[in-house]
This record gives C-alpha cells, sequence and structure tokens, in this order.
C-alpha cells in the first residue's frame, strides 16, 4: 500500500523563543516538552516539533494559544499558522524513497526514526518531515506548493487518498 | 552459437540500416555488428571516410549511430554502449545518400582545402561572404540528428547517501566494495557497464580458484548480502565539491521502450570515495590507422573473450607493450589467424612474450608505417621491421599503444597529477575531497598486486602470466605519408597539430580550440595522450611541459532530460496556486506566471482580448469598486521584546509612532543604501507588527530580515514568521469600496492607514486600509483556509455595487496612474528613495539598514543620477516598455521607460508611464523620444512628475 493521505494543518502554531532562554524551565511552565533539534514529541493528541534554532510547531487542536502566551511572557511569542501548510502522511513501505526521489536528505539513514523531525527541500518546495512509529511520515508541505508537490509524488507511483480519514490518530 | 563470458544463449533481433541481423543476448550493438561480418558503420565527421569499430566501451570514437526512431531517436550513440534487445533500430550517421555511398567523401579529397582552423579563416574577408559560407557549414555541421517529436519517456531524479561510494566494478573497485560493506558501511558501488569485471570479462584468469567473471558475480552477490548498493549501467558523470556525485543510470537501453523512467539521474553524497575507473588504451598512429578493420587491441580481445566474436579472418597485433599480446591469444581461440605480431620494442622479455613466440611470429623493433584499404576496409599493411620493411595481407590490425589511466573524475574533484617519467604518462596524485584511486588507475597493470592493495588477499592465476614491464608512453611519430589520426571522431590528424603549431597556436587549449581536438563526444579519450605527446615533441619539451587541458563533466554525454528530470512541461518549475484559485478558474480568469506564482492576468468576457478586459477592468475601479486577489504578496509577523528595534532597522521610514491599530507605506533598503524592496507597516498590537512586501522579494526579505536580527541586532528577542500564506488576501479598491465594506461588517470602516479586526460571512477577517490603486482601498486578510465564504461574499457585493473581479494587468495600470513604484521595474536594484521621489519618507535620526550607505558621497549628491519621472505619449500609439529616452533617435540612451499603461483616468494622452531619466527631477516638461530598435519604435513623449491621477490623495478619503 502507498499512499498519500493530505488533511489541513489549520491548528498550527508557531512558538518562538529568544536565543539562550532556559527550555527546561519553560518546559515547566508551559506543562509540555519542548524537544531538541532534530526531534518532536507527542503531546495530547498532537505533536510539537522543533523546526527551527529556536522555533517550534504545536500541531493539534490541544493547544491553549492564550494560555500558552501568557505563559511565555515576554520569554517568547506564538503565532498562528492556520491555512499555510498541508499536512501528508506517507503510509507505505517505501516513504523513505518517495522522500530520496524528492529530495537532496537522508531519509534512508538509520538513525532517521520515529520521532524525528527534518526540516529540507523536497520537490524544490521548503518542507518539514516528521517520522512517526509504524513506518509512517508525515510531511507538512506550503499551501501553495501542495498541487506542485502531490502532482510530483503521484509521478512516482505513490497515490493520493483524496478523504482523510474522519478521526486523525497519531 | 557463439560462446563468451558475457553472451547468453538467447538470439536477439536488430536492423542496421534497414537490414535484419540477429545478435546474442548480452551482446553489445558492435559485437552484434561485427558478429554479422558489418564493418563499416559510420562516416566520419569532416572528411566523411568510412569508420568501422575501434573500440569496445564508452571510449569509442569512430561507431556513432542513432538508435531508436519518434521521439526515443537518440543520435551519436556509441555502438559499443548499447546492449542489445528486440527490435533495436540502428541507423548510420554522416552518409548520403547510403554508408556505402556517401557524397560527403568529396570532403576527403578537398581535404587541403579544409585542414584544421579553416573554419575561422572563412571570417576574413567580407562579411557577406561568411553569410554564405555559414550556410553551407552549418548543414554540413554535426554528426546525427535530434529528434523533433516530444521525449515520451520520463526520467527521475533520486539522492542517496553513503559512507563509501566506488566507482567502478572492475577487480580493484568489487574488492574495495565488498571489503568497506562487509566492515559495516554504507556501500555504494557504480558501474557502467552491464556486467561486473571491468577487464576480467575479457582475461582469462581465475581468482579465488574461479573464472574472473564468476568471481566479480560473487562479490556482487556479497556486496548485497552486506547491505550494499549495486548499479549497473550507471555512469559516474561529474564529481563536484564536498563529495558530491552526480550519476546517470540508464534503466532501459537506447530507444527501448521503458516499463518505468527510462534514465535516473543520482545525486551521490559521499563521505569517501574510491575512483577505480581502470585505464584506455592508446591508439597507435600511422597512416590510414581510422581503416575500418584497425582497433584497439583491447577491443578486440574483448569481442572475442566476451562475446566470442571474430573480428576479422586474418590478424596482426601490433603494440607497444606486453598487455597487447594478450589479444593475440583471445583471437587465436576464436578462430583467427594471427598473421603478425608487431612489437615496437626491440628486446621485449616476460612470461607473455615468450608464450607468443611460441605460438605466433613476433616480429621486434617493429612498427606499422600505413594500413592499406580496398572499399573501404582494411586489406593489408605495411611495417618497418629492424631496418627494412614488410607487407602483410590483414582484415584486422588491432593497436596497443599503452594505457592512460582515467582520470577525469580525479581530475573534476581538484585531484592533482604526477607525471610518471617511466611510463610518460599522468597518474592520480593527491585527491582534495577525501577520494583515492585504486587499480589501474592508478597505473598498476598486475591483478594480484590490485587485490592485494584492496586487502583481498586471494590466489590469481593467469595462465599468460603476469606482464613484465609497466606500460611505456605514447607513441604518435608517423613515418609514411598520409592521413595518420589522433582523434578520430573530429578527424584530427598529425598534420593538423603540427599545422596548428606553425600557426602559433602553441598551448593545449589554443590547439585543442583550434583543431577541435579532443572536443567530441569522446571527449579525446583514447587520443589525447598521444596529441598530447607530438605536440611536446612540435615544442621541444617535455611531456608535462606541454600543458593539459581542463577535465570537465560529464564523462560522457548525458541527455537535456536527464537533467530536468521530471521537471518538464507543466511542472519545468515549481508553480505556487493562490488559495482562490479554483475560484479564478471559474471566473475565467487567463493566468500569468509572476515568479513562480500564477496569477489571474485579467478576466476578459467573451470577444474581449487581455489588454481590452484589463482596461475594462481599471476603469471600474476607478469609477465604481472591484476586488483583486493579493495572497501572494510577502507577509511579516514580527513580535517580540524588541520587535520595535528590528522594525526600525529594516524599515527606513518613521514606525515608532505608530499607534496600535495604525501603518504606513515603508521601504527597505540595502545596504549600500539602494531601494530593496517596499510595502507597509502596520502595529497589530504593542509588541507585535505586520509587515507586507512585494510578491517577487518575498524570500529576499526573509532571508533580510533574520539577517539583521541574527548578525546586525546580534539577536534580538524578536520573531520573524513568515505568514505569507498564512494570510490570504483580497484588495477592495473603488469609490464605492468603503461602502461595500461597512455594509459586510456591519461597521465603519477604518480610515486610511488604519487596521480593524472584523468578520465577513461569519470568517474572522483583518481589514487594513491601504491603498495601491490610488482609490479608497482595504486589504483583507483572512486565514487562507477560510478565504472561500469570504471572498464569494465580497464578490456578490461588489458586483451587486456595479463592479467585479479584476487582474494584475488592471492592477499595473491602476498603480502607473498613481506613480507606484513596482520591485523590479522602476526599483530596480539601482535605485535610491531620492532617486524615486521618497527621500523626503526617510527617518532623519537614520538608523535603519542603508542609511549608512547613502551617505556617500555620491549618493548624497542627487544631481547626475537617474530620477523617476512620469512620461506621457504625444503620438497616439503604445509606449514600448524599456525603450531609451533619447533627445534625438541613435544618441546615447538618458533613461529608459521601465513601465507603460493606457491611461485609466480622464487627462491628456491616451499613453502613459514612468521612467528612469537622468536629472528627471530638473526636466519636466521637455520632450523626448521613447526609443526601441528592437521593436522599430519611437514615440514622443512629454516629461512630467510621476503622477496621473488625484495628486493630492483625496480619493483616499471618505
Amino acid at each position: 500500500m502507498t499512499d498519500l493521505i493530505p488533511s489541513p494543518a489549520d491548528d498550527l502554531v508557531a512558538l518562538d523563543l529568544w536565543r539562550g532562554e532556559d527550555v527546561a524551565r519553560l518546559e515547566a511552565v508551559l506543562g509540555f516538552a519542548l524537544p531538541g533539534p532534530g526531534k518532536a514529541v507527542p503531546v495530547g493528541s498532537g505533536y510539537v516539533l522543533r523546526v527551527g534554532p529556536w522555533r517550534w510547531w504545536l500541531d493539534g487542536d490541544g493547544f491553549d494559544g492564550g494560555a500558552i502566551a501568557s505563559a511565555l511572557g515576554e520569554r517568547g511569542v506564538i503565532t498562528p499558522l492556520g491555512g499555510a501548510w498541508r499536512r501528508v502522511r506517507l503510509v507505505g513501505d517505501d516513504w523513505r524513497g518517495l522522500l530520496m526521489l524528492s529530495g537532496l536528505f537522508d531519509a534512508e539513514v538509520s538513525s532517521f526514526g520515529p520521532g524525528s523531525v527534518a526540516s529540507t527541500l523536497l520537490c524544490h518546495a521548503p518542507c518539514c518531515v516528521h517520522v512517526l512509529p509504524d513506518a509512517v511520515a508525515e510531511v507538512y508541505v506550503p499551501s501553495s506548493l501542495a498541487e506542485h508537490c502531490f502532482a510530483e509524488w503521484e509521478k512516482a507511483g505513490w497515490k493520493i487518498r483524496l478523504a482523510a480519514p474522519a478521526i486523525w490518530s497519531a | 552459437m557463439r560462446h563468451g563470458s558475457g553472451v547468453r544463449a538467447g538470439k536477439v533481433p536488430f536492423t542496421f540500416n534497414g537490414q535484419a541481423y540477429w545478435g546474442q543476448e548480452g551482446d553489445t550493438l558492435a559485437a552484434a555488428l561485427l558478429a554479422n561480418g558489418v564493418k563499416v558503420v559510420a562516416r566520419s565527421f569532416k572528411y566523411h571516410r568510412p569508420r568501422g569499430i575501434m573500440a569496445a566501451g564508452v571510449e569509442e570514437p569512430c561507431a556513432l549511430v542513432t538508435v531508436g526512431d519518434g521521439g526515443r531517436r537518440e543520435p551519436n550513440t556509441r555502438a559499443t554502449d548499447v546492449f542489445l534487445y528486440p527490435g533495436l533500430v540502428a541507423t548510420s550517421q554522416n552518409a548520403w545518400p547510403s554508408l556505402s555511398f556517401d557524397i560527403g567523401a568529396i570532403n576527403g579529397r578537398l581535404s587541403g582545402l579544409i585542414p584544421a582552423g579553416f573554419y575561422y579563416k572563412t571570417f576574413f574577408g567580407p562579411p557577406s561572404r561568411w553569410m554564405l559560407y555559414e550556410r553551407v557549414i552549418r548543414r554540413a555541421a554535426g554528426l546525427g540528428k535530434a529528434p523533433v517529436e516530444p521525449d515520451p519517456d520520463g526520467y527521475c531524479h533520486r539522492a542517496a547517501f553513503a559512507d563509501v561510494l566506488i566507482v567502478g566494478a572492475g577487480p580493484a573497485g568489487l574488492a574495495a566494495a565488498c571489503v568497506a560493506a562487509e566492515s559495516g558501511a554504507r556501500v555504494i558501488l557504480l558501474e557502467q557497464d552491464a556486467l561486473p569485471g571491468g577487464s576480467l570479462l575479457a582475461h582469462a584468469v581465475s581468482i579465488d580458484g574461479v573464472p574472473g567473471a564468476e568471481w566479480a558475480r560473487g562479490m556482487v552477490d556479497r556486496i548485497r548480502a552486506a547491505g550494499g548498493r549495486v548499479l549497473f549501467r550507471t555512469t559516474a558523470t561529474g564529481y563536484w565539491d564536498d563529495n558530491f556525485i552526480t550519476a546517470v543510470e540508464r534503466l532501459a537501453e537506447p530507444g527501448q521502450v521503458p516499463s518505468g523512467p527510462v534514465q535516473c539521474l543520482w545525486k551521490l553524497r559521499c563521505e569517501r570515495v574510491i575512483l577505480a575507473t581502470g585505464a584506455l588504451e592508446r591508439p597507435l598512429v600511422f597512416a590510414g590507422n581510422d581503416l575500418p578493420g584497425v582497433m584497439l587491441a583491447s577491443a578486440a580481445q574483448t569481442y572475442a573473450a566476451r562475446y566470442g566474436v571474430a573480428p576479422g579472418q586474418r590478424a596482426v597485433v601490433a603494440t607497444s607493450h606486453d598487455a597487447g599480446y594478450r589479444a593475440a591469444f583471445a583471437l587465436a581461440d576464436v578462430g583467427v589467424a594471427i598473421v603478425a605480431v608487431l612489437d615496437t620494442r626491440s628486446d621485449p622479455v616476460g612470461p607473455l612474450v615468450h608464450a607468443a613466440r611460441s605460438r605466433f611470429p613476433v616480429h621486434t623493433d617493429a612498427r606499422v608505417l600505413s594500413a592499406r584499404g580496398r572499399k573501404g576496409v582494411l586489406v593489408g599493411l605495411e611495417a618497418a621491421i629492424g631496418g627494412g620493411r614488410q607487407t602483410f595481407a590483414a582484415d584486422l590490425l588491432a593497436m596497443s599503444g599503452g594505457m592512460s589511466p582515467v582520470l577525469h573524475l580525479h581530475r573534476q574533484a581538484g585531484g592533482a597529477l604526477v607525471h610518471d617519467p617511466v611510463r610518460d604518462a599522468y597518474l592520480p596524485g593527491e585527491g582534495r575531497q577525501n577520494h583515492v584511486c585504486v587499480g589501474a588507475a592508478t597505473g598498476e597493470g598486475d591483478l594480484a598486486t590490485i587485490l592485494s592493495d584492496a586487502l583481498c588477499r586471494v590466489p590469481v592465476e593467469d595462465p599468460l602470466g603476469a606482464a613484465g614491464a609497466a606500460w611505456p608512453g605514447p607513441v604518435w611519430r608517423q613515418e609514411a605519408r598520409g592521413k595518420a589520426f589522433v582523434d578520430f571522431q573530429h578527424d584530427v590528424t598529425t598534420a593538423d597539430l603540427a599545422l596548428a603549431q606553425r600557426e602559433g597556436f602553441v598551448s593545449s587549449e589554443h590547439v585543442k580550440r583550434y583543431t577541435t581536438l579532443g572536443m567530441g563526444t569522446d571527449q579525446g579519450k583514447t587520443g589525447a595522450m598521444v596529441a598530447l605527446a607530438q605536440m611536446a615533441d612540435l615544442r621541444g619539451v617535455a611531456l608535462p611541459e606541454a600543458g593539459l587541458t581542463t577535465f570537465r563533466p560529464p564523462y560522457t554525454p548525458v541527455t537535456m532530460a536527464a537533467f530536468a528530470g521530471t521537471m518538464r512541461g507543466d511542472h519545468a518549475g515549481p508553480i505556487r496556486r493562490l488559495p482562490l484559485a479554483a475560484m479564478h478558474e471559474a471566473l475565467g480568469a487567463q493566468w500569468v506566471p509572476a515568479g513562480v506564482w500564477m496569477r489571474p492576468r485579467a478576466y476578459p468576457a467573451p470577444g474581449e482580448t487581455i489588454g481590452e478586459a484589463s482596461v475594462r477592468e481599471a476603469r471600474m475601479v476607478r469609477n465604481r469598486v472591484g476586488i483583486v486577489d493579493v495572497s501572494s504578496l510577502a507577509k511579516f509577523e514580527i513580535a517580540g521584546p524588541d520587535a520595535l528595534a528590528l522594525v526600525l532597522a529594516v524599515c527606513a521610514t518613521p514606525v515608532s509612532k505608530l499607534a496600535v491599530g495604525r501603518g504606513r507605506y515603508t521601504v527597505m533598503l540595502r545596504e549600500d543604501g539602494m531601494v530593496m524592496d517596499d510595502g507597509t507597516v502596520w502595529r497589530v498590537a504593542h509588541d507585535r507588527w505586520l509587515v507586507t512586501s512585494s510578491t517577487g522579494g518575498a524570500a529576499r526579505m526573509a532571508r533580510h530580515w533574520t539577517y539583521v536580527r541574527d548578525v546586525l541586532l546580534d539577536g534580538a528577542r524578536a520573531a520573524v514568521v513568515d505568514v505569507g500564506e498564512r494570510w490570504a488576501g483580497i484588495a477592495l479598491a473603488g469609490p464605492s469600496a468603503c461602502r461595500v465594506l461597512t455594509g459586510l461588517i456591519n461597521a465603519a470602516a477604518p480610515a486610511h492607514m488604519g487596521l480593524v479586526d472584523a468578520t465577513i460571512a461569519g470568517v474572522p477577517v483583518r481589514v487594513l486600509a491601504a491603498s495601491y490603486s490610488g482609490e479608497r482601498a482595504f486589504e483583507i486578510h483572512v486565514a487562507a483556509h477560510r478565504v472561500g465564504p469570504v471572498w464569494q461574499a465580497l464578490h456578490a457585493a461588489v458586483v451587486e455595487a456595479g463592479g467585479g473581479v479584476y487582474g494584475l494587468d488592471a492592477m499595473d495600470h491602476l498603480r502607473v496612474e498613481k506613480g507606484h513604484v513596482v520591485i523590479g521595474a522602476e526599483a530596480d536594484g539601482r535605485t535610491t528613495p531620492a532617486d524615486l521621489g521618497m527621500g523626503g519618507m526617510l527617518r532623519k535620526a537614520g538608523g535603519f539598514v542603508g542609511w549608512q550607505g547613502l551617505m556617500r558621497p555620491a549618493l548624497s549628491e542627487t544631481a547626475g543620477r537617474r530620477h523617476l519621472v512620469g512620461i506621457t505619449a504625444l503620438d497616439d500609439e503604445p509606449l514600448p516598455e524599456g525603450a531609451m529616452l533619447v533627445m534625438q533617435i541613435g544618441e546615447e540612451p538618458q533613461g529608459h521607460v521601465t513601465t507603460a499603461a493606457p491611461r485609466i483616468a480622464a487627462g491628456e494622452g491616451a499613453w502613459i508611464g514612468l521612467a528612469l531619466l537622468t536629472d528627471g527631477v530638473a526636466r519636466h516638461g521637455e520632450i523626448m523620444v521613447a526609443w526601441s530598435p528592437v521593436r522599430d519604435k519611437a514615440v514622443r513623449v512629454w516629461v512630467g512628475p510621476p503622477m496621473f491621477h488625484d495628486p493630492e490623495g483625496v480619493r483616499y478619503r471618505d
């Protein structure tokens, strides 16, 4: 089975901290983990992904933006990104091979496993790859480039399953 | 039924020049043609001399054919580098009307008129004569003909990473790959042939008790079992920086219908690279050395041992070293009569020579003087032996002038070359990119030593014994009259090199370009060293002083489609779609690429041209109301305790006094003071700002914001979030815009340069009161995934108000009337704010990026610089964009037209434009000419201020 299952990432929020902030202390304040570089952690029904030197994405409807902003105070900011990205789940034995056709980063190395995150270029589009358990990966694609990326992946033999599942489970 | 290490039992039908033949599975086209007695396969480039098969691999210079038909036709395919498949269609090239009777052969008789460099001499004399020569030369130039039908096949790109990449699956490469893979490294092994083994496929040697070819297959199994990736029919084409290698994998043979992509371009990033690229044989130089029937000795050996093909009936082997003798044994094994072995050395010794003397007539101190042909093929030769001469009747001459290590990739990687005085050849020196050369590529010819060096210590049995002495240097000296070729593909002879020398073209770079030596598809793989030896002798210097030309990728020709991969046709580049693309399509939008975005250019009504539609749409906005999709604009949210400091650094206009809910136009400069971008800046909260800028500059501004924050402000506490795709944008503009908006949001519209949060159709929106068109206008931002209902509500409202949608062209007409600049047109990277009439907008206290650049004396004076002006056409015809501004036609330009548009609002002149004109602000009232010689247009224009509509800005206010 080699399927691409797209879905909107309407609840996506960017969380930015300042260079040098005490991340561990802020984790305690926020009540959830802020993973290290190239990593993601599940939080409730969503995920926290480290996508930049001092930027995290919070993906899921369980994150309370107002509460987070209050907790951060002057130590960081959050910015909603809903609508800017499409999330697509890669389900199949060769999702790593698909990424090697699209980009120039090492998706085949054994250390790129569950909980890994890579901000990279796929099909010339800035994307973010998140490896989930059970040999599944999710790719965040800019909304304006989603049609282009999906067309390239279909050419590679992957099938777009247009109807997203009713319940989006991790 | 032929037997060889590379052929199998099945029969394969193919055609050559319309004639049907049979080959065997595993044959190359060249092997199959030789097996069928076909000796002449092509005509040479310039002299149209009959040419046969010279080599057995990618170095083949002569046997270039066209394979396939229709869109799959591949011209200039080496017959030695295409493997048979049922139905293969091949045709010869560069011959008319036929291969056997070619009119072009007359060039051979006229060779005295067209020596090397004749092409350049056609430039002498009147230019009109060149136009005659050019027509003739162009028709005669080239070899094969490219297909005109679209290529129906697909090509892909794939990336891979490796701890160790090995190029070449000969014995050295296989050994290195196996050792690396079994030690746990991630290994990739590339081999351009269809089988592993390299030289083992033509050598009757045993390794570790099994025949060499079988040992090679076993090694591949071991490499794969250890997790290594082995790719056949894959050529490493280029060695780039940082151990980045490109390779092309043939998934189908030329002309063959593939089951998937026909080729794959591999992009390989490697920790370490091992180049086991082997060595190529050098030809000998003598008159007639291009006759069909003359071939490299290693090629003759390969055809005999690997393909079981006898390339002739009676053979002479001419060699300058031990390994050339192997050809005699291989040929004899397939029934070829060895008439003589001619060794240029006076006293060769060693087991190979000894074994040969017991079977064949071996002559020492023997050199071929000339080859003789009849009906275009070899029938015999004359040789100098000792002090005398002797002729031999033969239809095959297997020649070997030594070996040249294949060092192309090594040199592309920046590796050094070391001249070996014993071999008079270049060997690999130090590598620069964690790469190393092994095996025959280092000049090593002994198989046991090669394997031992690779830590593969296994017994090697060679029934003929190891080669004795090392390969000698290249032999070029010609001793008989007649054409002796050094570059077979481009018909370059020893006489041509001597001519170049006499005419003063001495350096290797000049000789190359003057004679076209090494400029064919074979890149001089066989003849380059021989030519270099002659050049050195002609100059009276040692070989290293003759110089070398640059080794450039690709190593073998690569089809352009392989570089494109899937980026073809509609997907030639990534295309960005607006969130409302489907709605625009339904409204009949005519699309135009704006950078990588597709944007609606206009919405023509039935029967309307785009020009008519854009004028109608612009008038609709001027007189009533319209909406346009501006979602592609760059948008950044700057938030944090230091957000204001960052905004002050990037934006050159005053901003600190902006209250929450207020914005203004702003401009961003480069550090040298030139305008980089423009847009609007809005204070959405105390420590949060929204900055918009141009669509085309979005990526540039993203980099700039983070550069200023992280470098110039040393990590200010301000997040820079690209919200360009988060917010879809719809501009609502026109005299009725305010009424439309208030009707939708059920609240007062914000004043000009104010913002409010509201809802439209139940969807939260942010309304920014900014105008690009010169009318009362609002930019409505909506989360992109919710923009649909908002657009529909706005569209319905503007239609009810007598308006509609407008596109990019109409937007451009409107902004020209208001004198608004566009990044890339008026702000072309060479203009300061003062040039564009914005000097008064800048913060007088400075402190913004570019402020110090503006302090430079050359920029603080405006005199002599090009200033933004408006121009009005005095003649009733369109202004040509890009036209020069001159006082009289033919004079030096004093400026140029940056944008032209039809006048929309009432006023003098049907056509207006913006322009950059030297000292423009002091020249209002002048009449000039907008002159475009390439479009044969000259329009008189009146120079004035860059503003044609509502100069007081009254229409922004309610």
